[in-house]
């Protein structure tokens, strides 16, 4: 492992000036998903851009229809933070429910959702790759996985981006340009690929205020009940007030799952807060994703146990946002 | 190829220790190579065993995941910031009194997540103790004795509290 | 706590003699501050001045052959000392039991992470640049990971003195077992397998080897000090003497550091490199190249009566030994023979093949092989009870070994406490099932109840020494000061603690008044070392015997000074005293007496010899006793199953366990605790998953061991039989608590789901296509 130089811009704009003027730089956070993959040798920066010490990345701001969360907030403040629970509860259980509480004192909202994929031929030392011709997401031409895909098909198993997508959040990215705002969703590339120049930095996250009566709810499905990456989460909130549920499950692609096609139908439904209703959207959601999903394989998983884990979790889920 | 040096400030166990270091250096490594201070272990390097766990800044962390110049003005306690040489921290004296140590390799970590734990919990259940504790892996204790040693260090230091207070 | 007294002889033994005082009480480990402080130095702690930094080029192939080894750019990296090859060591080729495995590999590598040579350079950095420098030309060979693969006709060859890939065959035949099935009012059969598993002990393998006044002094944890320092020596060409070995305190060890391979690696570099050479593995190289569970496949069948007797039992057992043998035919005989006087049974055939794969080499986990056969046996004696349609423990209290049985393999029991066990978990069973028969079950989940006995040995009489038991050695200085040196060695279960205990209570002493010291080749007497369960009952009983001598040697001091017979003097409280005359002196004062008044400054020396079994069993028929003593139990396990996804939940064990006299009640317990939540990653959890000969789960993130949120609630009840033969009736723990686990487990799986699962680990996806079927 070996970083070359090092970086603490006091200005968004200096950060900004460094990741474009390099040719190999990368922004670290909290460190904890970026420095395994450098130990791995799978990142080699020449220049690490640390954001410690841009204090308008550590806020967390209250407004009159909105908040926002700076990306530099560690997972720990995050649950720690009355509000939040109060407020964003499916947001919040979904950073307690991430690795242990040494990563969470470390681990931030936006390396949370910036995280590297994972797969198993890629989070590998550099002893067990040797011989291997690099695959896309070390920047090579295939994919072990899946020998005919034109791209990684590593999965995303961040835990708060399905929350934050449910919950329509709404991120903030400072680039040459200054201020940016972007929808979480359009974050996300079929392929896997983020939508995020080499200069830009995610400094914050929005989040509208959910209606009132709003209930929302998250579930990692892991094989501990610590440390572990999921299974499969999934984050489903439901706003009485406009009739409208978002279900956005992680762990199953290389990028978050909204399922729409079930969002969409239960909008058309009438009595929605009924034991059968919640049987049909189970069936619903898990039909479609099915159709959505982009599974590879994993170390002791197979489709059948993340599909059964799933219908669980789903099932469980809709149960706690519409029945009482 | 140069590498470049940069200059850290780390007050450990109260101690200010300054150096110029490499920025892949890890505080793990800077406290067991540069310093000395063994105490803290190396189990898997990669955050998923708690044997390297200190507590900077007020929180438990992996230090095997913290590069030195991320510390850089921090404060961190480990193993051997605990206790004096004359007496030993209440969490030190419960995990001997509760024989929850055994080969001891996970002992110092533990003991740090545990003292995080309550610094900021002073009162904690064993769902509580069990969470905080929860990135710390044993092989030998099963974890019984540490959650009950966890818990009689509470004791301890409410009593302690408590006294001097009086 | 069930204390046992079972004839008027023992009655007469136990009210003569003192309450104890130190032994069966709950002191505080000696070894508990240093390591509450962190200043303990482990293996990777470990420094001395001068020091450089080894590493290890490993093939990345399962099987291949070597074709040639390039290291001239490593040579001439700067900073690099010395590049190491199997050429450079006077005797490459080495092993405990057959001389098949290679320091350096030779010809050939056979599984994924084989050594192939070694390098020392300034640092780290250096030298894992020197090994990514050198280039090694393979040619690629078959493989074949799964034992019965192996077997095939056609399949890889891997040693070419064996053809057929099978090492070896045991073939144990009791009694008429031809007849028993013949009779049979039930036969039951099932098909197990369990797969290789990683002690996972948290500090990796690790040695600092240097060289001091012409010795090569090896700073290593270790099981087995003497064998080490054999294994060293031999392959460097050496005197044993030239070779010390400096016995480090233990990351944990369960097997993985005995018949461990770097102390010989890490030697090897120091002595070729003529440097101190500083050796630690990464934990992707102790999963690949450490020494593994041994993987079974069990068949087995069990006759019965119509009264439920255990007519016969037959059982064909394929043990996977990986690439090389170690210890594996010690392993597959205990996978063969062990589980097999837990019962009385009438009569047994075991076959059993050793098999050879491209996987790393298997031999000494917490258990030695007994896990593996415990667990086929006691699913199957669950099902006897299903097909008999009697209750699971009443079946096995019926055939239960008694105290004073001499089972069929000749082994004599001395004592017993299975009976007692099994009776606690039956008690424990009813009120249990009483209890949730009266609970709302949770959509979805359903809770079992399963039961599973066990028996293991305490240091059992083994062909790889000419001798069984434990000697230990007391020292009194002038100054009253204790030393205790013993060869057995500690990897944390307290054997400082237990063995200043029974000095202790023999001397009259604090266990704070002795020092022991373990293991150092320099300084202690040879002995085997830590494995089979055995230190408390052999090594103890030979420092109870030392202690006894230094304290009657005391006496016969005293007894001098004051002319008093030695019957009226005693040790107690840090002083020697008359109960004639109330006469007495301290401790530091009778030694100075002892020692300069009368020995001219010799410290006053006692010595313990325990060799209980003298006789190895018959080889052929493996017919005879094979240990002193037996430690016997029985688990009760609940778990709650969510029938849809197949996700175990253990919620509450209850071992009952028969260790003799507890010594330190809260370190045996400590072995339960963790044992049972080692057993818990066994059954549920662990298996090193290879594809194409490549480990998949090397590392922490994919290999999963249980958190603390894994615990289950476990309560224990011991058993205190009095054995004759370990120190005040002790009998080992060490490796019992492992060995129930698995088949309790499947028990209550199949209690709560009517499925039962025969394979491990117990996965969710496992126990879930079995559910849907």
């Amino acid at each position: 492992m070996s970083i070359i130089k090092w970086a603490e811009p006091t200005d968004l704009n200096e950060a900004v000036a460094i990741l474009n003027n390099s040719v190999n730089a990368i922004i670290y956070a909290g460190g904890t998903d970026i420095l395994p993959l450098m130990n791995y040798g799978l990142k080699s920066p020449e220049i690490c851009v640390s954001l410690r010490k841009c204090k308008s990345l550590t806020e967390i701001e209250f407004g009159e229809n909105e908040i926002r969360i700076g990306s530099m907030v560690n997972l720990a403040s995050l649950t720690e933070n009355k509000f939040l629970k109060k407020t964003f509860p499916a947001l919040v259980n979904a950073a307690i429910r991430v690795a242990s509480p040494q990563i969470r004192n470390m681990a931030t909202l936006g390396g949370n959702i910036l995280q590297e994929r994972r797969c198993k031929y890629f989070n590998r030392s550099k002893r067990w790759r040797e011989g291997m011709d690099p695959c896309f997401l070390i920047n090579g031409d295939r994919c072990y996985q899946i020998p005919k895909s034109d791209h990684c098909c590593a999965l995303y198993y961040s835990n708060l981006t399905a929350p934050l997508m449910a919950y329509r959040a709404v991120l903030e990215i400072w680039g040459k340009e200054g201020l940016q705002k972007m929808e979480i969703e359009k974050l996300f590339n079929y392929g896997g690929t983020r939508n995020l120049k080499k200069e830009e930095i995610l400094t914050g996250i929005f989040l509208p205020l959910p209606y009132p009566k709003t209930r929302a709810v998250f579930i990692k499905e892991s094989i501990r009940a610590s440390l572990d990456f999921p299974v499969v989460n999934l984050a489903a909130v439901y706003s009485s007030n406009i009739k409208k549920i978002g279900i956005v499950v992680g762990a199953m692609a290389p990028y978050p799952l909204r399922l729409s096609d079930t969002e969409e139908s239960f909008s058309r439904l009438i009595n929605v807060n009924t034991v059968d209703v919640v049987k049909t959207l189970s069936e619903m959601a898990y039909e479609e994703l099915k159709k959505k999903r982009l599974l590879i394989s994993e170390v002791e998983l197979n489709t059948n146990q993340k599909m059964q884990r799933f219908k669980g979790a789903l099932k469980s889920a809709l149960e706690q946002v519409l029945l009482n | 190829m140069i590498e470049e040096k940069y200059f850290v400030s780390i007050t450990i166990n109260g101690i200010e220790y300054q150096e110029n270091v490499s920025p892949d250096l890890t505080l793990l490594k800077f406290l067991r190579e540069h310093l000395g201070l063994t105490g803290t272990k190396e189990g898997c390097g990669n955050g998923h065993c708690g044997a390297c766990t200190v507590i900077m800044d007020g929180k438990a962390v992996n230090s095997c995941l913290v590069l030195a110049v991320q510390a850089n003005g921090s404060h961190v306690r480990t193993i051997e910031g605990l206790g004096t040489p004359d007496e030993l921290h209440p969490l030190q004296k419960a995990f001997i009194e509760e024989g929850a140590v055994q080969c001891g390799f996970c002992t110092p970590g533990m003991i740090m997540s545990a003292k995080a734990l309550l610094n900021e919990k002073s009162n904690s259940e064993e769902e509580e103790i069990r969470e905080a504790l929860s990135g710390n892996l044993c092989r030998c204790t099963g974890y019984v004795k540490i959650v009950q040693a966890v818990k009689r260090a509470a004791d301890y230091l409410k009593k302690k509290k408590k006294d001097s207070s009086l | 706590m069930i204390k046992i007294i079972n004839n008027e002889k023992e009655i007469k033994k136990r009210n003569g003699r003192k309450p104890l005082r130190v032994v069966g009480k709950s002191v505080k480990r000696i070894d508990g501050e240093d390591k509450v402080r962190g200043k303990t130095k482990y293996g990777i702690d470990y420094i001395v001045p001068n020091m450089y930094m080894g590493k290890i080029l490993r093939s990345p192939h399962a099987h291949a052959r070597i074709i040639s080894i390039d290291t001239s750019r490593a040579e001439t990296l700067p900073g690099v000392i010395a590049v190491i090859k199997a050429s450079d060591i006077p005797q490459n080729k080495y092993g405990v039991i057959k001389k098949d495995e290679h320091v350096f590999a030779q010809g050939k590598v056979r599984y994924q992470g084989e050594e192939v040579c070694g390098v020392v350079a300034t640092d780290e950095e250096t030298a894992i640049k020197a090994i990514e420098g050198i280039e090694v030309k393979y040619e690629i060979l078959k493989h074949v990971t799964h034992p019965l693969d192996a077997i095939k006709s056609g399949a890889p060859v891997i040693h070419e003195d064996c053809p057929d890939n099978i090492a070896l065959h045991y073939d144990i035949k009791r009694g008429d077992y031809k007849k028993a099935f013949r009779d049979a009012h039930v036969i039951v059969s099932g098909h197990y397998r369990v797969p290789m598993s990683h002690q996972l002990h948290l500090e990796p393998l690790a040695a600092v080897v240097e060289t001091v006044n012409h010795k090569l002094v090896v700073h290593a944890a270790a099981q087995e000090a003497y064998a080490t320092r054999r294994e060293i020596a031999y392959c460097l060409g050496l005197e044993e003497d030239d070779v010390i070995i400096h016995v480090l305190y233990a990351g944990g060890a369960f097997g993985a550091r005995c018949d461990q391979k770097l102390p010989i690696i890490a030697a090897a570099l120091a002595w070729k490199a003529g440097v101190p050479v500083k050796l630690v593995n990464t934990r992707e190289e102790d999963m690949m190249s450490g020494r593994p569970l041994m993987p079974v496949v069990v068949d087995i069948e069990l006759a019965l009566d119509k009264e439920g007797y255990f007519l016969g039992k037959r059982t064909k057992i394929i043990g996977e030994n990986g690439a090389y043998t170690s210890l594996g035919p010690a392993v597959l005989s205990v996978a063969a023979i062990r589980a097999d006087s837990l019962y009385r049974y009438h009569s047994i055939y075991t076959e059993a093949s050793l098999v050879y794969t491209n996987k790393p080499v298997t031999a000494a986990y917490r258990g030695f092989g007994n896990q593996q056969i415990h667990f086929p046996v006691e699913c199957l004696i669950d099902e006897a009870a299903e097909a008999l349609g009697v209750n699971t423990v009443d079946l096995r209290l019926k055939n239960a070994t008694r105290k004073g049985d001499v089972t069929t393999h000749g082994w004599k029991i001395k004592s017993c406490g299975l009976t007692e066990c099994l009776l606690k978990i039956k008690e424990k069973y009813q009120e249990l099932k009483q209890q949730r028969m009266q609970e709302e079950t949770k959509p979805g989940r359903k809770r079992g109840i399963g039961v599973a006995a066990f028996m293991h040995v305490s240091g059992n009489r083994t062909t790889m020494a000419e001798f069984g038991g434990s000697s230990a050695i007391v020292k009194i200085l002038h100054n009253g000061k204790v030393q205790i040196f013993s060869g057995e060695t500690c990897v944390g279960q307290g054997v400082h603690t237990v063995f200043a205990q029974i000095a202790a209570e023999e001397l009259g002493l604090q266990v704070e008044d002795i020092e022991v010291i373990l293991g150092n080749t320099n300084e202690t007497s040879y002995a085997l070392g830590t494995f089979a369960s055995r230190v408390t009952t052999l090594g103890g009983k030979a420092v109870y015997l030392a202690a006894k001598e230094a304290a009657g040697k005391l006496k016969k001091v005293a007894s001098e000074l004051w002319g008093e017979p030695i019957k009226e003097i005693d040790l107690m409280d840090g002083h020697i005293f008359s109960k004639f005359s109330g006469q007495k002196l301290k401790f530091g004062e009778i030694a100075r007496i002892a020692v300069l008044v009368k020995q001219s400054g010799l410290p006053l020396m006692a010595i313990g010899v325990y060799e209980p079994i003298k006789e190895m069993p018959d080889s052929k028929t493996q017919y005879g006793n094979i240990s002193p003593a037996y430690p016997f139990g029985a688990y009760l396990i609940e778990v709650e199953v969510d029938v849809r996804t197949g996700v175990v939940e253990v919620k509450n064990v209850i071992a009952a366990h028969d260790s003799g006299k507890a010594i330190n009640p809260q370190m045996l317990k400590g072995q339960i605790w963790g044992g049972v939540v080692m057993g818990i990653g066994f059954t549920l959890f662990e298996e090193m998953i290879y594809i194409d000969g490549e480990l998949q789960n090397s590392n922490l993130t994919d290999y999963k061991i249980p958190t603390t949120m894994e615990m289950p609630l476990i309560n224990i009840h011991l058993v205190e039989t009095e054995d004759p033969e370990g120190p005040y009736g002790a009998k080992g723990v060490g490796e019992t608590p492992v060995i129930p686990v698995a088949p309790a487990i499947s028990n209550a799986i199949f209690d709560a789901t009517g499925v039962r699962v025969k394979r491990l680990p117990i996965t969710p996806e496992r126990l879930r296509k079995l559910l849907s079927e």
